[in-house]
């Protein structure tokens, strides 16, 4: 009994910096986000509590509510499933063949190791209106694309994602489907099974806890992207819900409204999180429980 | 009988048909693959040599609107531009440096305590709390980002760095996860040999915990630096003047001017593969170091 309390106040002792700064820079920043969205404040005095005002504002009055929430579910979406399919097609790929795996792995990471600036000066050199691809394209005979324009904005954005995202999973997914046992694959083979089904009654279920952490990991992130959008702009075509509240916050200041908006985002979160819980998970095969 | 020995002579070469026919779809399905993944390959490397090629042309030549692959005359003065751009430039490598050093010590000291106090003390609430740690991953940045920003204004602290290092010593949720994996298959027998020794629980953690750890340390460290280095969403909230910037921040300032209505982009482009040579070495370092024994496919299964 002594013992274990000792192993407690221990465990405590421990896990004490995550604990304090768990308090200083998570709960309490959320508790205190909380307040402020129901308040008027913009940085000047002391925030005034207004109810529900910013909340009721935010469905009556946000100008382009839903094409905002639109482009977060289709930059979400877009960026989750060429990510995750390409990722898992070229990982197949790399791991199938007899050499160079390391080579192409790093290849194809390399987009991702470029810092977020540096690959922001590439892909606005590349998309500006007399930049590279357009220079290509002329050369070439053919007109000029307005790359960031309101029809491909948000395309270019993806391609651009997934050019730097696809590395990533690939360093995640190669492990995994190395992984598969190969004892498995030729028995499949020996009764007479197709690529394709080998695929998908042994590799897809015995990979799927790798699909299915990308798979969360990528909603959690793809809502809240607004990085790439900040950069290259786009105006309303790419806007998303966090470049919107970051606007609200640090160009408008109206830190109550935008606390109000990043709540309504938080709660979208956790719901689309949740129902891919629930369903999702159920299919995910895990060897070692049972 | 007959048919017995017939079936016989018959199976070694129907196997080495099969056999033969298996191997020769084996290499059209490689050379496939291979194209495939060459192809693929090219594309994502183009544009990374498209801009360092294009960081060597002249000013004229990049906006001409004739394309060409080589420039016409390599101009190195492009990078030699970079260096005189700002006269803040070498403040802004030194804030970086510092933001890297301070940031990825403190986060990796807290990351091995916390992760060791879930791994080897056992106790009845250590999976509610673990439970916690790993649903912060899920709040979005969005909702402690605006508190935290009003809180440190009213500290006075922003345009300082404590916004930015402070916050590191919660030690990072991912990380803990894969270290608290690593941990748990560091028998216990050892530990028990070592505290016969008279080892307590903190020198326990030197001796034995942090020697068996170090791919995933160095691993850590590695990317913690390398994504500082790149650090500018964080930075762009609290710090305002350019004598405060980092690299990130500083490079985003001269984006923004121009010359003749036009930014300069071949120089901003050399600069862009300056700043990116330290986060390429630091990424072959350390998938050396990641090679050696790290199963992320552990780290996630839990």
């Amino acid at each position: 009994m002594k013992r274990q309390k000792k192993t407690t106040l221990q465990f405590l002792a421990y896990i004490s910096p995550w604990l304090i700064g768990f308090a200083c820079f998570g709960i309490f920043p959320m508790l205190y986000s909380l307040y402020i969205s129901f308040c008027n404040y913009m940085m000047v005095g002391e925030p005034k509590f207004i109810g529900f005002q910013n909340y009721i504002d935010l469905f009556r009055y946000e100008r382009n509510f839903f094409k905002t929430f639109q482009n977060t579910f289709v930059f979400m979406g877009a960026t989750t499933i060429f990510g995750l399919s390409l990722g898992l097609l070229f990982s197949m790929m790399i791991n199938s063949v007899p050499r160079c795996k390391r080579f192409f792995q790093t290849l194809y990471y390399l987009p991702a190791v470029l810092p977020f600036i540096a690959g922001t000066m590439l892909w606005e050199s590349m998309y500006a209106k007399y930049g590279i691809l357009n220079s290509i394209l002329n050369t070439f005979g053919m007109d000029s694309v307005n790359f960031m324009g309101y029809d491909n904005a948000m395309k270019s954005l993806i391609v651009m994602s997934v050019w730097g995202g696809v590395g990533g999973k690939i360093t995640m997914f190669l492990p995994a489907v190395a992984g598969v046992p190969s004892e498995l694959l030729e028995s499949m083979d020996l009764d007479g099974a197709n690529a394709w089904q080998k695929f998908a009654h042994v590799t897809l279920p015995m990979i799927s806890p790798t699909i299915f952490y990308l798979l969360i990991m990528d909603i959690i992130g793809g809502l809240q992207a607004y990085g790439p959008m900040m950069m290259l702009g786009g105006g309303t075509a790419t806007m998303t819900a966090t470049l919107q509240i970051y606007n609200y916050a640090m160009v408008d200041r109206s830190m109550g409204y935008a606390s109000a908006y990043a709540w309504i985002v938080f709660l979208i979160v956790l719901a689309v999180t949740f129902v891919f819980f629930r369903f999702g998970g159920r299919k995910v095969y895990y060897a070692d429980s049972d | 009988m007959q048919t017995a020995i017939e079936r016989a002579e018959r199976n070694p070469a129907g196997k080495e048909k099969t056999f033969a026919g298996r191997k020769k779809r084996e290499l059209r399905k490689n050379i496939l693959f291979y194209a495939v993944l060459c192809l693929v390959g090219v594309f994502m490397i183009l544009p990374t040599v498209v801009m360092v090629l294009s960081s060597f042309k002249t000013y004229d030549e990049y906006y001409s609107l004739h394309f060409r692959f080589l420039p016409e005359v390599w101009a190195f003065d492009n990078y030699a531009r970079v260096f005189t751009a700002d006269e803040n430039l070498w403040l802004w490598v030194w804030n970086t440096v510092v933001l890297i050093v301070s940031n990825t010590l403190i986060c990796t000291l807290s990351t091995i305590l916390v992760a060791y106090g879930f791994a080897k003390f056992r106790c009845k609430i250590a999976d509610g709390f673990f439970m916690v740690l790993l649903c912060t991953m899920m709040i979005p940045w969005a909702v402690t980002m605006i508190p935290s920003y009003i809180i440190w204004a009213r500290l006075g602290l922003t345009n300082t760095f404590m916004p930015l290092i402070l916050p590191s010593i919660g030690g990072s949720a991912y990380y803990t996860f894969m270290f608290r994996q690593n941990m748990r298959g560091i028998p216990n027998e050892i530990m028990e040999a070592a505290e016969m020794d008279g080892a307590n629980s903190f020198v326990r953690l030197w001796t034995v915990i942090v020697p068996n750890c170090i791919p995933a340390i160095a691993t850590m460290v590695l990317f913690t630096a390398m994504g500082l280095w790149g650090d500018y969403l964080g930075p762009l909230i609290y710090l305002r003047t350019p004598e405060k910037f980092n690299i990130s921040l500083g490079l985003n300032m001269l984006r923004s001017q121009t010359t003749q209505g036009r930014q300069d982009t071949p120089m901003l482009l050399a600069a862009s593969v300056l700043m990116a040579i330290p986060s390429i070495v630091m990424y072959f370092v350390g998938t050396k170091v990641f090679a050696k024994g790290i199963s992320l496919q552990g780290g996630i299964k839990g």
